[in-house]
C-alpha cells in the first residue's frame, strides 16, 4: 500500500504553540517546543482528543485521497453505522448508501449485518472462553493501543475478534469480485470512519496482518457531498434492509443488546475506560464477563470525524430504527459456518508497547526517579502547561531525559530572576520588574513609581538637571530627559546627596560607564549612562523587595514610593 | 528497613474517601512502571496495594502507604490509624469480612483483602493494636527466587 501520512498530524503553519492539546492527550505524548507541537514517538493512541482541543485547526486527520480511489476498478464504501444518524430521522440508510454513487463510488455496502454477526461471534467466543475475566472487546483500536501501552497485563483479556469494519471486506470482497467479474484485489474497500483511531488502524494494523480495508474517508469530509447528493435525489425506491441488532450494537449504552451474554458493560470515555482498566488490573472487576470499551465519551457517535451532535445523531438513529421495526436475526447456521472460516478472527498476537524507554538498571531508574521528584518539588505544581509539557510532572521527567530545562517553566524563571542572577536584557524582557533602587551613599530611595529620579549632567552644561529613567528592568531606550542628543554620555549623580554614581564597570552594550545603585534588600542595579542605550545589569542576591514584578503596564507601579 | 533503599515515596490515604479510593494504587503502579520493573511484579503489587488502600478507605481514619525500592525487592508499608483488627487469624481466613451491607453493595468487602495481599506477595506481615491501628508490611521480590505457594 502507498505510504500515507499518519492519521493525525500537526500543521505547523497553524499551530501557535498554545499547549491546549498537550493537556488533553491521554498518554501525555505531546510537547510544545519552540512554539510548535511535537509528538513523542510511539505514544500516540490516535484517539483524536487533540483534534477536539485545538482551536486553531492545526491538528489534522489524514484520510485517503481521490487518487487512492482511482487505483481500483470497483470502489466500495463501507460506512460506519454512525453515518446513518447524521442526516436526520427522515433520511433512511438505503438513501444514504445510494448517495455514495454520486461521490465516485460504485456502491456502498451496509455493515449492520456484519455488526450483528460480530456480536454473535463474540458471544460464541465468550461461551467457550475460559477467562481471564472480564474479556474486553477489540472494537475500539484506541482502547487496544491504550492496553498495549499502559495495561500490557490485560492483553489476554482482549477478545480476538476483529471490529466490523475489518470483517466487512472479508465478507463482501469475494462476492463482489464474482458479481463484477474482477479480481478481488481490483476492488477497493474504503471505510467511512467516525474517528481517527479506526483510520489509523488501517495503516498501522494492531497485529502484523495487513488491514482488510484499502483506505478510509471521514464522515466529516463526505458529509457535504452526501448531503448535496441526498438533496438531488430525495426519494429512494426500495429501502436497504438493515440489521436492527447491528444498529443496537452501535447504540449500546450499559448492556450490549446484540449479545445473549447479559453480564456485560459498555464503558465510554477515556476517564471511565481508565477507571475500569485500573480495576480490572487490580482484580476488582471479576463480576462482569465482557467489557465493550470506547475511548470516546459517547462511543463512536462522539468520534472527532462526525458532524451531527452525538445526542441528536443517536436520537435520529433511534427513530430510524423505530420506523424500520424489526429485522430477522441472522440465522445461527450462517454464523456457525462463518465461524468455521475464521472470518471474524483477529488472527495475530497483540504485543505490549513500551510506555517509556527501557529503564535499564533498577539503580539507575531509581536515581532518575529521585531526580525527577526533586525537580518536581521545585516546580509550582500548577500544571499550567505554559512550559510546553502537559504538567509539572511531565516537565520534570523531560528534564531528567535531557529534553527540557526547568527554566522552561515561566514561574520557575520568575522566581529565579527575582532571587539572584545577573541577566541579560533579553531575559529581563520576559517578565516586567520595577527596580527599587537607592543611592549607595545616602541610601535615598530613587525609584518613584515606574521611574528612577536621578541627577544628570550633560557634558558642556553647568548644572545637573533632574532626569528620569525608566525603572522597569529590561525596558530598552530608557527615557533620559534633559538636554543633549541621543547617544550623549551623561554623568549621573544622586539628586539628594549629589555624589556621583558612576561605576567602575562599563556597559556591555555600548561601553559607556554604568551608574551603580543599590537594590532594596540586597543586590546592585547598574544602568548605562548613555542616552538611549538602556543597557543594564543586575547582580548580587536580589530579593523581591528590590525587584518588584509588574502585573500590567508600567503605570501600575505608580503607587510605589520611597 | 535496615538497608538503604534506592527510592522511597510516601502516599497519604484518607479513610472513607471512596471517591478517590484506588488512586494511590494507580499512582504507585505508574511509579513502578517508570522504574521499569517486571510486569508480574507490578501486577502483584497493584493487586496488593489496591486491597490495602481499600482496607484503609473502608475501615481506618487515615494511613500512609510507603513504597521502598530495594535492589532485589519492593517493600510496601501501610500504617493506619483506625480501629485495628481484633482477631487477625479470623481476618486472614478467606471470606471473612466485617464490611457493612452498604459497602458490599458497592462491590467492597468480599472478605478477601488480607489473604489476597498475602497470596500476591512474597513477604507479608500484619500487626494490629485494637483501637490504635494496623500496620501491614509486604514485599514482592524483583529478582527470581524460589517462591512458596
Amino acid at each position: 500500500m502507498a505510504e500515507r501520512e499518519p492519521a493525525i498530524s500537526a500543521d505547523h503553519s497553524l499551530c501557535i504553540g498554545c499547549s491546549a492539546c498537550t493537556r488533553v492527550c491521554p498518554t501525555r505524548a505531546l510537547r510544545v517546543r519552540d512554539k510548535i507541537v511535537q509528538a513523542k514517538q510511539g505514544r500516540c493512541l490516535k484517539c483524536g482528543a487533540c483534534i477536539f482541543a485545538c482551536k486553531h485547526g492545526a491538528m489534522r486527520a489524514h484520510t485517503s485521497s481521490s487518487a487512492d480511489l482511482e487505483r481500483f476498478k470497483i470502489r466500495v464504501a463501507l460506512p460506519s453505522l454512525v453515518l446513518y444518524g447524521q442526516f436526520g430521522e427522515d433520511v433512511r440508510p438505503g438513501q444514504i448508501l445510494r448517495a455514495f454513487r454520486s461521490l465516485g463510488f460504485d456502491l456502498a455496502c451496509d455493515i449492520s449485518w456484519v455488526c450483528e454477526m460480530v456480536a454473535a461471534a463474540s458471544d460464541a467466543y465468550l461461551t467457550d472462553c475460559r477467562g481471564p475475566w472480564p474479556q474486553i472487546s477489540m472494537t475500539c483500536p484506541a482502547v487496544v493501543r491504550l492496553i498495549q501501552l499502559k495495561y500490557p497485563d490485560l492483553i489476554p483479556h482482549l477478545v480476538p475478534i476483529d471490529p466490523p469494519c475489518e470483517v466487512a471486506p472479508r465478507v463482501h470482497r469475494g462476492r463482489l469480485a464474482a458479481e463484477y467479474g474482477v479480481k478481488p484485489s481490483e476492488i477497493g474497500m474504503f471505510y467511512i470512519s467516525p474517528c481517527t483511531a479506526l483510520v489509523d488502524a488501517i495503516e498501522r494494523p494492531l497485529g502484523r496482518r495487513p488491514s482488510s480495508l484499502d483506505g478510509a474517508f471521514s464522515i466529516s469530509e463526505l458529509y457535504g457531498p452526501l448531503l448535496r447528493a441526498l438533496r438531488n435525489s430525495p426519494d429512494g425506491d426500495s429501502d436497504e434492509q438493515v440489521s436492527i441488532r447491528g444498529l443496537r450494537w452501535v447504540m449500546a449504552s450499559g448492556e450490549i443488546p446484540g449479545m445473549r451474554n447479559v453480564n456485560s458493560i459498555s464503558v465510554k470515555g477515556l476517564q471511565d475506560v481508565t477507571y475500569v482498566l485500573d480495576r480490572i488490573e487490580a482484580g476488582r472487576c471479576s463480576g462482569a464477563d465482557f467489557i465493550n470499551a470506547y475511548i470516546c465519551s459517547d462511543g463512536c457517535f462522539s468520534g472527532q470525524l462526525t458532524i451531527a451532535g452525538r445526542y441528536s445523531a443517536q436520537r435520529y438513529l433511534h427513530n430510524i430504527m423505530r420506523q424500520i421495526g424489526d429485522s430477522p436475526p441472522v440465522k445461527e447456521e450462517r454464523i456457525r459456518s462463518l465461524l468455521q472460516t475464521h472470518i471474524f478472527d483477529f488472527d495475530d498476537a497483540i504485543i505490549p508497547l513500551p510506555a517509556s524507554p527501557p529503564a535499564g538498571d533498577l539503580r539507575q531508574a531509581a536515581a532518575r526517579q529521585r531526580q525527577k521528584r526533586e525537580l518536581w518539588s521545585q516546580l509550582p505544581k500548577r500544571d499550567c502547561a505554559a512550559c510546553g509539557a502537559p504538567d509539572c510532572d511531565s516537565l520534570a521527567g523531560d528534564v531528567v531525559e535531557g529534553e527540557a530545562e526547568l527554566t522552561d517553566c515561566p514561574f520557575f524563571r520568575l522566581e529565579q530572576l527575582s532571587r539572584d542572577v545577573p541577566f541579560s536584557k533579553t531575559a529581563a524582557c520576559v517578565t516586567r520588574f520595577a527596580a527599587r533602587a537607592c543611592c549607595p551613599h545616602c541610601n535615598t530611595m530613587l525609584t518613584q513609581g515606574p521611574y528612577l529620579e536621578i541627577a544628570a549632567l550633560t557634558p558642556g552644561s553647568e548644572r545637573p538637571v533632574r532626569a528620569r529613567l525608566s525603572a522597569v528592568v529590561g525596558e530598552i531606550g530608557a527615557k533620559l530627559s534633559g538636554e543633549g542628543p541621543e547617544g550623549t554620555t551623561m554623568q549621573i549623580g544622586c539628586p539628594e546627596c549629589g555624589t556621583s554614581l558612576e561605576s567602575t564597570e562599563r556597559c556591555s552594550l555600548c561601553g559607556a560607564p554604568l551608574a551603580r545603585l543599590n537594590l532594596r534588600g540586597g543586590g546592585t542595579y547598574q544602568l548605562c549612562s548613555r542616552r538611549g542605550c538602556g543597557g543594564q545589569t543586575i547582580s548580587g542576591p536580589c530579593t523581591s523587595e528590590g525587584l518588584v514584578p509588574l502585573a500590567g503596564r508600567t503605570s501600575d507601579s505608580s503607587q510605589e514610593g520611597s | 528497613m535496615d538497608r538503604d533503599s534506592l527510592y522511597r515515596e510516601t502516599f497519604p490515604i484518607k479513610g472513607d474517601d471512596f471517591e478517590r479510593g484506588g488512586e494511590v494504587a494507580t499512582r504507585v503502579k505508574a511509579l513502578l512502571q517508570q522504574l521499569g520493573l517486571p510486569r508480574d511484579v507490578i501486577r502483584r503489587l497493584s493487586i496488593a496495594n489496591f486491597e490495602a488502600e481499600m482496607n484503609v478507605v473502608m475501615y481506618a481514619r487515615e494511613a500512609t502507604l510507603e513504597v521502598l525500592v530495594f535492589p532485589d525487592l519492593i517493600r510496601v508499608q501501610v500504617v493506619d490509624r483506625g480501629p485495628g483488627i481484633a482477631d487477625i487469624d479470623w481476618a486472614m481466613q478467606e471470606g471473612h469480612s466485617t464490611a457493612t451491607e452498604a459497602m458490599r453493595a458497592r462491590g467492597f468487602g468480599a472478605g478477601l483483602g488480607l489473604p489476597n495481599i498475602q497470596r500476591n506477595t512474597d513477604e507479608f506481615e500484619v500487626k494490629s493494636d485494637a483501637g490504635v491501628g494496623t500496620t501491614l508490611r509486604y514485599a514482592v521480590h524483583t529478582t527470581p527466587r524460589p517462591k512458596e505457594g
